[in-house]
This record gives structure tokens, sequence and C-alpha cells, in this order.
């Protein structure tokens, strides 16, 4: 559980300490500064918001940046803030979609631009509720791995939505740093709130075979893909590190984690979907 | 590299086996490394508290390896692992 105020916007001053991380997007853009601070953590979003995150990850507080409105605010909360809270709570969250095939979930694990979100939109459109967009967070529990239910939207460049929904009405807002269209769950695009037990993830990959490749990873592949996607709040934490080895090792292990290469063409999601939904009922028999 | 000499996985590396591999995490890096096969053979034999010649002899009983070829072969590992600071002499 994570406490969330929103207090009024402020200019973003400079920050006199040199940060501890950072995240850059794959243009160069800087994303996100990681800074220590009294209370925990102070998280920068340069020109857009900054983040208190307490130590113990239980409260934060958005200093939104002047002009930034409260969806971007939002948008950022849920998909990078929370995520990365939880983490400080012990709570195991990764960079994934999921969706719910043959009553289980299956998780799809992958860098920003991997297709994550198409894919996960391409089955929800069919008729496969969707999970989560982009923050998986697990529940471990009766042996199990859960994967939680999180906020009823996804987010679609608008190529994305052109192909995959065409001019169906759909619920959408839009958010400040980017140009995807966030969509909101309804009747086009289902959405499943309870929480359901992982049955399979699927890595993403950037090959572009002319065939659907589904691939078995090894030992060390598996506990790895699991390891690269995580949000991890503090890196430095020696004992988070430590125990976030320990998650990734055990949901590697317990959940049947797969590389899935494919052409990143609108014209071959039906059959991606296919092969997953094949590949899964294949585990399960 | 004295074969008697026992070496030992240092308090921030921490390691997780994985089916027949092993992810290896050095916490004050932050660096992840695997390991699999006779390498993954190797490290147990470490865990275990045995010394180069141990391993060395594991090696030779469990592989198709002459004597001196294993040798080399495990020395050059560890120097390697000594090296990344996964292993102290």
């Amino acid at each position: 559980m994570i406490r969330l105020t929103t207090v009024s916007e402020r200019m973003q001053a400079p920050i006199e300490s040199t940060p501890f991380h950072n995240y850059v997007l794959g243009d160069g853009t800087l994303w996100t500064e990681f800074y220590r601070s009294d209370v925990g953590y102070l998280l920068r979003f340069p020109d857009l918001a900054d983040f208190e995150v307490s130590a113990d990850g239980t409260e934060v507080i958005a200093h939104p940046a002047k002009g930034t409105d409260s969806a971007t605010v939002e948008h950022l909360y849920l998909n990078q803030i929370a995520p990365l809270a939880l983490s400080r709570q012990g709570q195991p969250a990764f960079h994934a979609s999921v969706v719910t095939v043959s009553g289980g979930a299956v998780a799809f694990l992958g860098k920003a631009g991997m297709g994550k979100s198409t894919l996960a939109a391409s089955f929800a459109i069919a008729g496969a509720a969707f999970l989560t967009d982009d923050s998986l967070v697990i529940e471990e529990r009766d042996g199990g791995c859960f994967a939680l239910s999180s906020h009823p939207s996804l987010r679609l460049w608008q190529d994305s939505v052109d192909a995959l929904i065409g001019t169906e009405l759909v619920d959408s807002t839009q958010v400040t740093y980017s140009s995807k269209a966030r969509l909101l769950a309804g009747q086009t695009l289902t959405h499943s709130k309870d929480p359901v037990s992982v049955h399979a993830a699927f890595v993403l990959g950037g090959e572009e075979p002319e065939d659907i490749a589904i691939e078995c990873l090894s030992g060390n592949e598996r506990h790895m893909s699991w390891v690269m996607n995580s949000f991890l709040l503090d890196i430095e934490d020696r004992e988070l590190l430590a125990e976030h080895f320990d998650w990734t090792h055990r949901i590697s292990g317990k959940v049947p984690t797969f590389s899935l290469d494919y052409a990143r063409k609108y014209s071959t999601l039906p059959q991606v979907r296919q092969a997953v939904i094949d590949h899964v009922i294949s585990l399960t028999n | 590299m004295n074969l008697e000499m026992k070496l030992t996985i240092p308090e921030q590396v921490i390691f997780r086996q994985m089916g027949d591999e092993m992810v290896l995490l050095d916490l004050e890096s932050g660096l992840y490394f695997g390991v699999d096969g006779v390498g993954q053979r190797i490290w147990e034999t470490f865990v275990e508290g045995r010394n180069l010649e141990e391993a060395v002899a594991v090696v030779v009983a469990e592989y198709e390896v002459e004597a001196a070829q294993a040798q080399a072969d495990v020395i050059a590992f560890v120097r390697n692992l000594v090296d990344r600071g996964l292993l102290t002499e």
C-alpha cells in the first residue's frame, strides 16, 4: 500500500547533490534522476514532476512542475513511481504487460519500444482481458505467482490505435510528455481487476524473424530476463539487491519463461496471438 | 597459483542455481555473472570448501580431460574469477 499526496505545482529548482542513478531513454533523453533525500528518495522527471518517496516506499509526495497536468502526474505515478516504491516494500515489480490466456496470466516482458502494449492491446481487443500495460506487480502466495491488476488503461502510439482499433470509440486521455494515447478499458479493451496466476512469461526480443520464434531460455537467461526487466528503486542498497536476487530467482523458477521474436507488423499480430495461445495451452496440458 | 590454496567466496558475492547453471551477483558492484557447465562444477567445489588441487581432481574425475589440461583450465578460470572479485585467494 502506498499513500500518494499531490501538492501544488512548483518550479524544479536545481538540486545540489549528484543523482545516484538515472534513466536515459533510447534517444538519449534524460528521463529520470534518482537522488537521496532526508525522507528517502527524490525522483525527478525533468520539466514534468518531482516525487518524494519515503525510505520504506509507503509514502509518496508528488510535486508537479509548472504546466504539468494531473493526468501526467497520475500516469508517472502509476507506471514509474508506484512500482519503484513497491520495490522498497519488498514487492517485486517488472516491466511487462499482462493478458489472460486460458484462465491464466501471460506476461510480456521487455524494454520500452519492444511492443508490449501493442501486443497486450491486440489480445485485449480479441477478448483476452489485460491486467496491466507496463508494470507487473507479482504477489507470491500458495506456492504460485499472481499478477496483480493495474490501472485499466493502455498507452499506444497513434499508428497502433489506427491499426488495431480504427475508428471505434474508446475513451482516452493524453499525457504531457508523450504523444501516445492512453486508452481506457471498456467494451473494446477488456480489463481484469482480479489477481491471476501467472502461467507463462515471454521476453520480447529485438529480433524480427520471418517466422514467429518462441524459444526456451536457459536457467541463467530466465533469471536474468526477470532481473533486467525489474523495477528497483535503490540499486546501491545491498540488502535490497540481495532480496531482489532471491525474488527473481524464485519467480524465474516458478514461471515458465520464453523468448518471443516476431516481425513487428500489425498484420502478423493474429498469428503471434495464436502462437502464444497454443504455446501456453501446450504447457498446461 | 598455489594448488593447495583455498579460495573463498567473498561475503558480497551471492549466487543461485537455476537448473544446470548458476547466476552470481556481486553486491558491491551490482554486476551479475553467469556460470555453467564445468565452470559451475568448479564453483561448487569452492562452495564445498575444497582447494584448487581438489577442484582439478573433480574436473579430471568427472570430465574427459587430461590432468595437465584440467589444471591449466581451472587455473585460468579461477584467475578470471579472482580478477573480477568473485573469489579471493
